[in-house]
């Protein structure tokens, strides 16, 4: 990590910008045979703003992480690539979209005072995430007819506010079990030979918990709310160890889930198509079986861009986008794509060890949880491993909210890495300052103790000293 | 598809759909080896006890026994911790059977040491009575009088 | 806490690695039975981009072929008379005859090269089908469908030497490529003009089936064709009242003038003495020298001899052809054999069933020697590089039903026949032609249906047909011209 220069980043960043030109001149020449630039819209664009937003991070933000951005610009060139495919009039919205999550993500770098300054800002966070989603209760609108009204219609714009309380909601849990961190893995009544959480400290954690997951269950938005408690989950894991418990809540997600598929029908029939799509194929069954469909086509090496047909699977543009790489791009286009999530994961997990702000720690370790999650929920419902929930897969479907938040995601995660890397920089200089002496020692010797054996009163070890 | 281009343009569409390929996997190629290098990188920065300007470990109160602290709360100690039940200690613990100046645990050329100051019940280290002065690493449970205490590392979760 | 970011860490990344275990599964494993899934769309699709090859006559004439309109695939028809042959094609009902059989090399599924594979796969050029070439003369085809008009029927001309089937006509018939618009009118008409006549239809044969019964008496040995006999008086075989009528004017008649005029009670008689000695000519008399040797032995043999020489010709078996063929019958299988049954049978009603392509084999087997040839409808199928495979392996026959010299005394009888007999009416000026007619009574008030099996040129032959007319009334009145004309076609465009 060089903070001379953010090289790596520009080089990286090349490739999602030849991917992304490469895979628009194959529709165009497809399409009229020949080449024309205003087929080139949505990459120019693109373009543009990745070399803005790399020339701001690497005036502001110097010390992040290289390798955060060009994964993400990877996955939303793909994205592009398959939307000018599938929907070739939404593809140009979609890198709207994008340029207005890379502004978020400028922002971010630029206007953010500190990281540590979003904490104080959590309960504000929650409630404004809250009464947003409330609102979809009273304005909600459903563009899509998927029935469920879910979305906010903002002047001709529709906006998802379950997106924005996703990385509202990480900054939360985050900030709340940063504070009672040593509660959570120490307090707790003790019952014999189990401890139990100390639940009054953790009164307003849970009860934002059931909150946010009852709106969402309400509005059938099952997907959002999967991916929440899986993300509280991990969070709760990753700030208290204690895997009893994680085991608690996965106890009390079977329950709701066994309570919901009696509750409600969506839920029966969604379970039902899980198990068997075959059965159904020509009705509930239908998107499932052909995004299969589509990926066998794909076999190894894909049937070539804009000669598959991916267009028969229905909301192809936004969850199944998958399926359509897969049929497209094959196998090998496909593992890209996972790759690519993984090591955006991977990242996320890196940037919150390297971190020694506990909190920075703990929201880069939720915020890699929530799109890992995310892309995880949706893959895997699409690979019939879980049943399928409306979900989009981060920063490759197309809809604007979710580019939107998933910008704003990785800003952060990229403020994190600067902030915990200019750390590390000051202390390295300041070792390096120190002087000649400090090199003499070999690794592990510390050199702190030269200040404190002044300190130390007549303390003789004995022949118990090591 | 209407109007299927002709040969040529076929396989130039063909060598785009390669390169698109190739810069794919070339980028996650790329990522792979710039990891590995991170890796050394990382483990070369991780942050050690004496890297810590101010704190330099934490003692976490584990039972507060008869005083008044709280079971959980992690204290920032110095290079120097006294303990017992006088207020001019660094670490005060006000139950019944800890004695005005009970213990002391130092950090001494980068280990720290536990000491009984001639206490009147004792001190125990992980439920041992601490008979002379030892070195007490990470995890150890300190003990005086009701109260327990683990050592943990500064600014870091045990 | 680090350690647990970390071990959430690798959890997740961990899943990610499970994702790409099943995604190797849907798109490796489970394709394989996937990609076959007739409710998947890309195979439907795959099928209209496919230029689908084309049924060739035996001259390059097209019978039916795909015809680009603006991306789609249209199968057009140029000869709808060959229809029974090619079958339809659709998307939606399926496909029905060649267009069936040879589905698989019509649509050219499979790449044979490499340079093909990558063609197919990379460069997205639509699989091209193989043509399919058939033995089939349009020519001869047309004069066959153009000879039975509006009435229902079949004709069948094939090569003896060979098996070659030069036409092969059903009437009535349809238009194949109105299948998509038409097919519930087309399958629920009455008259069912989706059925192959000349290979799923079966008939009684009438006096054509003489041919059998003289082949059985004539191969072994038990008719002297020199004696003559009296055949006027009428008389109760089993039950079954048999008559002399249509030779009733020849007053002493010898076989082969029997056999031209379709002689019922002589053929009769002939039936039920195949299991004894011969010669059987004074029994065929009016008078016969005395009681009939099946009053006191048993007409199993002979009903034995009957069956053994039907079945030489392909009787009781399915014929072994490119379109299926029903088997023809020599009586139902569970009636017992009595006198009635096999004298009527002997001279052609009974309860033979027999379809025309059964017939123009018997005929044929008398047109070669004796030899039954292997009737073939393809003869190779040609590959969009020009290869050419051949479908059929030539030579080789079925059956030897009788010796040559058996063959070569019912060539003279049905040159007989045609000269001084029933079958009058396929003379053809300048070539000689052998034949038989028949007319097959169908029950109490129903038209009898008219056939006609015949040879041409008779000295040294390379076309047998035969055709029946459904309900036509008389063989040589209706189904002997229609013969006739085809022939005359026939000679002209098949001059080898």
């Amino acid at each position: 990590m060089s903070s001379r220069g953010r090289w790596r980043e520009r080089g990286l960043l090349l490739l999602p910008i030849a991917v992304l030109l490469l895979g628009l001149a194959q529709l165009a020449l497809e399409r009229t045979g020949q080449v024309q630039v205003d087929q080139f819209a949505s990459g120019l664009i693109f373009t543009a703003t990745i070399a803005a937003i790399h020339a701001v991070l690497s005036w502001r933000l110097p010390h992040a992480d290289q390798q955060v951005l060009p994964i993400a610009a990877m996955l939303a060139s793909l994205g592009l690539v398959i939307i000018t495919r599938l929907q070739p009039a939404l593809a140009l919205r979609q890198s709207v979209w994008l340029v207005v999550g890379l502004g978020l993500m400028g922002a971010i770098a630029w206007g953010l005072p500190s990281v540590a300054w979003l904490k104080r800002y959590r309960y504000t966070a929650a409630a404004l995430g809250l009464s947003l989603v409330l609102a979809t209760f009273v304005f909600g609108v459903d563009p899509n007819g998927s029935g469920a009204r879910l979305w906010l219609s903002l002047a001709g714009l529709y906006v998802q506010p379950s997106e924005v309380l996703k990385v509202l909601l990480v900054l939360f849990f985050a900030s709340y079990l940063d504070d009672y961190q040593e509660l959570l893995v120490y307090g707790g009544t003790r019952l014999g030979p189990l401890r139990l959480a100390p639940l009054p400290y953790l009164a307003p954690l849970l009860l934002m918990v059931a909150v946010s997951l009852g709106i969402l269950t309400w509005q059938r938005d099952l997907g959002a709310a999967l991916l929440f408690f899986g993300v509280f989950l991990a969070l709760l894991y990753a700030a208290s160890g204690r895997l009893g418990l994680v085991g608690l809540g996965l106890l009390g997600f079977a329950a709701a889930a066994w309570l919901a598929d009696r509750l409600f029908a969506i839920v029966r029939v969604r379970i039902a198509v899980w198990l068997d799509p075959w059965a159904q194929r020509q009705t509930a069954g239908y998107q499932i079986v052909q995004a299969l469909f589509a990926l066998a086509a794909g076999g190894v090496s894909g049937t070539g861009l804009g000669y598959g047909l991916p267009d028969r699977i229905p909301a192809a543009h936004t969850d199944f986008a998958i399926a359509a790489i897969g049929e497209e791009l094959g196998l090998i286009g496909s593992l890209a794509v996972v790759a690519l999530y993984a090591a955006l994961v991977h990242r996320a997990f890196r940037i919150a060890l390297a971190t020694r702000d506990s909190f920075a720690a703990l929201l880069a370790t939720g915020l890699g949880a929530v799109v890992g999650l995310q892309a995880l929920v949706i893959l895997a419902g699409t690979l019939r491993l879980i049943p399928l929930t409306g979900i989009t897969l981060p920063l490759m479907s197309y809809g604007g909210s979710s580019v939107v938040a998933n910008c704003a995601i990785v800003g952060l995660l990229l403020r994190v890495s600067h902030e915990a890397g200019a750390v590390a920089a000051r202390e390295a200089a300041s070792r390096r300052a120190s002087g000649v002496s400090e090199r003499r020692r070999t690794r592990g010797h510390t050199p702190a103790t030269t200040r404190a054996a002044g300190t130390t009163a007549s303390l003789a070890p004995d022949g118990s000293a090591p | 598809m209407t109007g299927l281009p002709g040969m040529g343009t076929d396989v130039l569409i063909l060598a785009l759909r390669i390169a698109m390929v190739v810069a794919l996997y070339a980028f996650l190629l790329a990522l792979l080896a710039a990891a590995r290098g991170d890796l050394g990188a990382l483990a070369a920065q991780r942050p050690s006890a004496s890297d810590a300007p101010a704190s330099t470990a934490r003692l976490i109160v584990l039972a507060a026994g008869t005083s008044s602290l709280r079971p959980g709360t992690a204290i920032a100690v110095g290079a120097t911790v006294a303990i017992g039940r006088a207020p001019d200690n660094e670490l005060v613990v006000d139950d019944e059977f800890v004695s005005a100046h009970h213990a002391r645990l130092v950090l001494h050329a980068g280990s720290w040491w536990l000491s009984d100051l001639g206490s009147t019940n004792g001190t125990a280290l992980n439920e041992h009575p601490l008979r002379r002065d030892t070195q007490v690493r990470f995890g150890d449970v300190i003990g005086v009088g009701g109260a327990r205490f683990k050592l943990a590392p500064p600014g870091e979760r045990a | 806490m680090r350690t647990n970011i970390a071990r959430l860490g690798i959890a997740l990344v961990g899943a990610f690695f499970v994702i790409a275990l099943a995604l190797t599964y849907w798109q490796v494993v489970a394709a394989a039975w996937l990609n076959l899934d007739p409710l998947n769309p890309r195979n439907i699709e795959a099928q209209q981009r496919a230029a689908r090859g084309r049924i060739l006559d035996r001259r390059g004439q097209a019978l039916a072929e795909s015809t680009s309109d603006g991306g789609e695939q249209v199968r057009a028809y140029p000869e709808a008379g060959a229809a029974p042959i090619t079958g339809f094609h659709s998307q939606r009902f399926g496909n029905s005859g060649l267009e069936a059989a040879f589905d698989g090399a019509l649509r050219g599924a499979e790449p044979t090269n490499l340079g093909q594979w990558i063609a197919q796969r990379f460069l997205h050029q639509p699989p091209r089908g193989a043509d399919v070439v058939t033995t089939i003369d349009a020519r001869i085809q047309q004069a066959a469908v153009q000879a039975l008009g509006d009435q229902p029927g079949a004709v069948v001309v094939l090569d003896p030497r060979s098996g070659e089937v030069l036409a092969l006509a059903s009437s009535p018939s349809f238009d194949p490529a109105s299948v998509d618009a038409q097919f519930a009118v087309l399958r629920d008409a009455p008259d069912a003009p989706l059925l192959n006549r000349a290979t799923e239809s079966a008939y009684v044969s009438g006096s054509t089936f003489k041919i059998v019964t003289a082949t059985a008496a004539l191969d072994r040995g038990l008719v002297d064709l020199d004696a003559r006999f009296t055949c006027t008086l009428p008389i109760d075989l089993g039950g079954q009242p048999v008559d002399c009528k249509n030779s009733i004017h020849v007053p002493t008649l010898t076989y082969k003038q029997a056999f031209a005029w379709s002689s019922n009670r002589t053929f009769a008689l002939t039936g039920l003495l195949l299991g004894f000695p011969g010669p059987i000519n004074p029994w065929l008399d009016d008078h016969p020298p005395g009681r009939y040797p099946w009053t006191d032995a048993s007409i199993e043999p002979s009903a034995q001899v009957l069956t053994d020489y039907a079945r030489r010709f392909g009787f009781g078996a399915a014929i072994p052809f490119d379109l299926p063929v029903r088997p023809s019958q020599l009586k139902d299988s569970g009636t017992p054999w009595s006198v009635g049954l096999l004298a009527s049978t002997a001279f052609g009603q009974g309860e033979i069933s027999v379809t025309p392509l059964q017939m123009a084999l018997v005929t044929a087997a008398v047109a070669n020697d004796g030899r039954v040839p292997r009737p073939y409808l393809v003869s190779a199928v040609r590959s969009p590089d020009g290869e050419e495979t051949a479908v059929h392996q030539p030579g080789g026959w079925l059956a030897e039903a009788m010796r040559p010299e058996t063959a070569h005394t019912l060539r003279d009888f049905m040159v007989e026949g045609v000269v001084r007999g029933y079958a009058a009416k396929a003379q053809i000026e300048g070539v000689q032609v052998g034949g038989k007619t028949g007319t097959a009574e169908v029950g109490q008030g129903q038209t009898p249906h008219a056939w006609f099996v015949g040879i041409a040129p008779a000295d040294a032959p390379r076309l047998a047909i035969a055709v029946v007319v459904e309900h036509g009334g008389s063989g040589s009145d209706v189904a002997t011209p229609a013969g006739r004309a085809v022939l005359l076609a026939a000679l002209d465009a098949y001059p080898r």
